[in-house]
C-alpha cells in the first residue's frame, strides 16, 4: 500500500510546492470592504471542514491553523476544493443518507474559497475571524483522560522483500477496576511508516507475555506475495483460517478480531487506519466497558519508508464515571472468505459478500470499509425482517488512502433477524492506477498487495442487552481474510 | 584571488594544520546537524508533550543468568495509565502488578549477580521491538511450547493449505516471537527464593 501512499503523497506534495510556489505571485493588496477574506469568510470554513486534519500531529501534511500558515497553500486549496478531492468524502449521496463525519465542502463553499483565491488571497481583519477552535493538544483527535503507553516498535530501513509481517503485542491496561470508556483514540506517533494499528480487549490469563510480539514468518515469493494455494483449490474451498482460529492456535492467545464474547469490551475491534478517526461513543450517549485487568491485544502493521524509525503508538480514551444509557460494538459483517480469489486483470471482481444477522434491538451507526489498493467499491445494505432493504452506505470510489468512518446522522434501527449485507467489488486490471501487478491471482492476505474485505461497523445497543447476543455469529460469512 | 592565495598557502604548508582541523571540525558538526534533524538544540528550551504517559514499567520476577545475561522471568508487570490533570489518579484503578510469564532480557548486567535465584523489582523502560530478526531457537515457537499453547499448531503446515509451489510439508509459516529488553535501573530485592 505504501508504494501507491507514497507516489500519491509525493504527486500531491509536488502538486501543492508547485501550485504555492505560483501563488507568492499572487498580489499582497488589501482587500476592498466587501471583499471575500480568510478571516471573515475563509477560516470558518476551514474551522469546520479541514482543520481537524489540517493541524499539527495530525496526517495533513501542512497546517491551516493561521492565515501564515494557510496563505502559502491558496492557490492548491482551490484546485483541491474545486476539483472536489478535498476535503476527502466518498459516500454516495444517492442514498438519501447523512453523516455527521461529513467534511465536503458546499458548493457555495468552494466558491467562497477561489473567489478568495482569486482576489489574492486576502487576509482581511483579524477582529473578523470567528473565535479560534481549541483543538485537544499532541496531534490528539479526543482530548483524553487516560492513556496508555502502546509497545514501541522499531521499524527497519529495507528488511528483505519490503515486508514487516504483522505483529500481536500484549500490554496491561492498567486498569483495576471495571471502567466505562466514551471514545478510543489510537495514535502512532510516525505516520508514515504506520499501516495500521488495531486493537481489541481480553480477558487477562497469568500466563500471558507482555510486551512481546508475536508473528508469522510466512512462506512469500519475489513480489512479496504469500504463497497461496492455486486459484483451483481457493474457489473449492481450501481451508483458510479465521481470526478466531487463528487466536486459538496463536502461543500468546493473540490474533486479529476479539473472541466473540469480549467483541463489546472496550467497543470491540478498533483500528487507526490512514485517514481514520478516534472512536467516539459520545454522541450517542454511548460507551464501552473495560472490565478490571483487562490486557490490550495490539496488532501492529508497519511498512518500511527506506529509513529507520521508532513508532511510539498511544491509546487514549475519554471515562465515563457512570454507565451509560447505551453501549457500543464494533465488528464487521463477514470478511474474504471461501474462494475469494481475483483472477488476473479483472476489472469488476465481486468479492463473497459478507452477511451478519443482528439478534437483539440495535442501531446502526458507523460503517468503515477496509480494502486494499484494489478495491473498487464497497455497499452496506440493511435487509430488514419484512425483506425491505435500505442501503446505509455505498462507497462507489473507494481510495485507500482514506479509510474513514462514516457516522449515520440518523441511525438505522434494525430489529432481530435484520440482515447486513455487504458487497464489495475489486478492480485487478490497468485501469487501477494503484494496481501494483494486473497479471497475477489475488487472495486475502495481510500486505497491501494482497486483498482484504473487511466490512467494518458499529451499532449502540441499550446497556442492559447482554452484548454477546447483539450478532448471530453462525449467520456470519467470515472465512477470515481481515 | 583568495582561492589562489589559499592554493599557494596549501601548497607552502604555511596554512597552520589548526586551521584544517578546525575547518574539518566544523564541516563534521554542520554535517551532524544536518542529520540531527529534530534534536534539542543546547541552550534552547524542548516543548514538553501535555500528554506524556511515562515510559517505565515496573517488572517483579524471578532473576536468572543464562550464560552472560540475565533475564527476568515470571514477571508480573505494573504500569501507570496517564490521566488528565484534574482527575482522580485512581480514576481507572490503583496500580497494581498484573502476574504473566514475561521474559524480559536485561540491558545492564551491575549488581544482578547477587541476586540470582531471587525474587527481584525492576523499573525500566522496555526498548523497541521489531519483528524482523533472524530466526533462533528463542525466537522460533515449537509446537506444543510456550504458554497458551495447548493447541498450539505444527510449525509446518500450520494453516492447513501449503503453498502452490511447495509440497504438502513446506511451511507456510512459522510461529515466532521476540523477548523484551528492558533498560533496567538498580533492582530490589523482594525475596531470596522464586515460587
Amino acid at each position: 500500500m505504501k508504494r501507491s501512499h507514497y507516489l500519491v503523497g509525493a504527486l500531491g506534495i509536488a502538486a501543492l510546492i508547485a501550485a504555492s510556489s505560483a501563488s507568492v505571485t499572487i498580489a499582497q493588496t488589501p482587500a476592498p470592504a466587501a471583499a471575500v477574506t480568510f478571516h471573515k469568510d475563509v477560516e470558518p470554513i476551514l474551522q469546520k471542514n479541514c482543520q481537524s486534519c489540517h493541524r499539527p500531529g495530525q496526517i495533513a501534511p501542512m497546517s491551516l491553523l493561521s492565515y501564515q500558515a494557510a496563505r502559502p497553500w491558496a492557490r492548491a486549496m482551490k484546485t483541491k476544493v474545486v476539483a472536489r478531492e478535498m476535503p476527502p468524502w466518498f459516500a454516495d449521496p444517492q442514498h438519501g443518507k447523512t453523516y455527521s463525519t461529513d467534511r465536503s465542502l458546499t458548493q457555495a463553499d468552494i466558491d467562497t474559497i477561489a473567489t478568495w483565491v482569486d482576489a489574492g488571497a486576502p487576509e482581511g481583519d483579524p477582529k473578523d475571524a470567528p473565535p479560534a477552535v481549541v483543538w485537544p493538544k499532541d496531534g490528539w483527535s479526543i482530548q483524553p483522560d487516560v492513556v496508555v503507553r502502546g509497545p514501541s516498535f522499531k521499524v527497519p530501513a529495507r528488511p528483505p522483500s519490503n515486508v514487516i509481517e504483522w505483529t500481536t503485542i500484549i500490554v496491561p491496561t492498567g486498569f483495576t477496576k471495571d471502567t466505562w470508556v466514551t471514545s478510543v483514540e489510537i495514535k502512532p506517533s510516525d505516520l508514515q511508516v504506520t499501516h495500521h494499528i488495531c486493537i481489541s480487549f481480553q480477558p487477562h490469563s497469568e500466563d500471558i507475555l507482555y510486551y512481546t510480539p508475536f508473528w508469522n514468518d510466512k512462506t512469500r515469493d519475489d513480489e512479496g506475495v504469500e504463497i497461496k494455494p492455486n486459484p483451483a483449490t481457493a474457489s473449492t474451498g481450501a481451508p483458510r483460517i479465521n481470526p478466531v482460529q487463528q487466536r486459538e492456535r496463536s502461543p500468546n492467545g493473540v490474533g486479529g478480531a476479539p473472541a466473540p464474547g469480549n467483541a463489546a469490551v472496550g467497543g470491540g475491534f478498533l483500528c487507526y487506519l490512514p485517514g481514520n478517526q478516534a472512536f467516539d461513543y459520545r454522541p450517542f450517549g454511548a460507551g464501552a466497558l473495560i472490565p478490571a485487568g483487562y490486557d490490550i491485544s495490539i496488532a501492529q502493521h508497519y511498512t518500511p519508508s527506506g529509513k529507520e524509525a521508532v513508532d511510539l503508538p498511544q491509546i487514549g480514551f475519554t471515562v465515563s464515571n457512570t454507565p451509560p444509557k447505551k453501549r457500543w460494538v464494533t465488528t464487521q459483517a463477514g470478511g474474504a472468505g471461501n474462494g475469494f480469489a481475483i483472477p488476473p486483470n479483472e476489472p469488476n471482481y465481486l468479492a463473497p459478500p459478507g452477511e451478519l444477522e443482528f439478534g437483539a434491538n440495535a442501531e446502526l451507526v458507523m460503517m468503515m470499509p477496509h480494502m486494499h489498493v484494489r478495491g473498487r467499491d464497497m455497499t452496506y445494505t440493511v435487509v430488514h425482517p419484512d425483506g425491505r432493504k435500505e442501503v446505509a452506505l455505498s462507497v462507489p470510489k473507494y481510495d485507500f488512502n482514506w479509510q474513514m468512518q462514516y457516522v449515520l446522522s440518523n441511525p438505522v434501527k434494525v430489529a432481530p433477524g435484520t440482515k447486513l449485507h455487504v458487497e464489495a467489488h475489486y478492480n485487478n486490471s490497468t485501469t487501477n492506477k494503484y494496481n501494483p501487478n494486473p497479471n497475477r491471482w489475488v487472495y486475502p492476505g495481510n500486505m497491501t498487495w494482497e486483498e482484504m474485505m473487511s466490512p467494518f461497523f458499529g451499532v449502540i445497543v441499550d446497556t442492559e442487552t447482554d452484548p454477546t447476543t447483539v450478532f448471530r455469529r453462525g449467520a456470519v460469512n467470515n472465512g477470515g481474510g481481515e | 584571488m583568495i582561492r589562489t592565495r589559499l592554493r599557494t598557502r596549501l601548497r607552502r604548508g604555511r596554512l597552520g594544520i589548526v586551521t584544517v582541523l578546525a575547518v574539518a571540525v566544523l564541516c563534521t558538526a554542520g554535517l551532524a546537524a544536518q542529520g540531527a534533524g529534530t534534536q534539542p538544540r543546547p541552550g534552547v528550551p524542548v516543548e514538553k508533550p501535555a500528554i506524556d504517559p511515562s515510559q517505565e514499567i515496573v517488572a517483579i520476577g524471578c532473576l536468572v543468568k543464562e550464560g552472560d545475561n540475565y533475564e527476568l522471568r515470571n514477571s508480573a508487570v505494573l504500569i501507570r495509565p496517564w490521566v488528565a490533570p484534574g482527575l482522580k489518579p485512581d480514576t481507572v484503578g490503583t496500580p497494581a502488578p498484573s502476574p504473566s510469564k514475561t521474559v524480559f532480557r536485561l540491558m545492564h548486567k551491575e549488581g544482578l549477580d547477587a541476586h540470582v535465584g531471587h525474587k527481584v523489582e525492576i523499573v525500566g523502560v522496555i526498548q523497541p521491538q521489531t519483528a524482523n530478526v533472524p530466526p533462533s531457537p528463542d525466537t522460533i515457537v515449537r509446537p506444543g511450547t510456550g504458554p497458551g499453547t495447548a493447541s498450539a499448531p505444527a510449525a509446518a503446515g500450520a494453516q492447513g493449505a501449503s503453498g502452490a509451489q511447495g509440497s504438502a510439508e513446506q511451511p507456510r509459516f512459522v510461529p515466532r516471537l521476540n523477548n523484551p529488553e528492558l533498560d533496567n535501573k538498580p533492582l530490589k530485592m523482594v525475596s531470596t527464593s522464586c515460587p
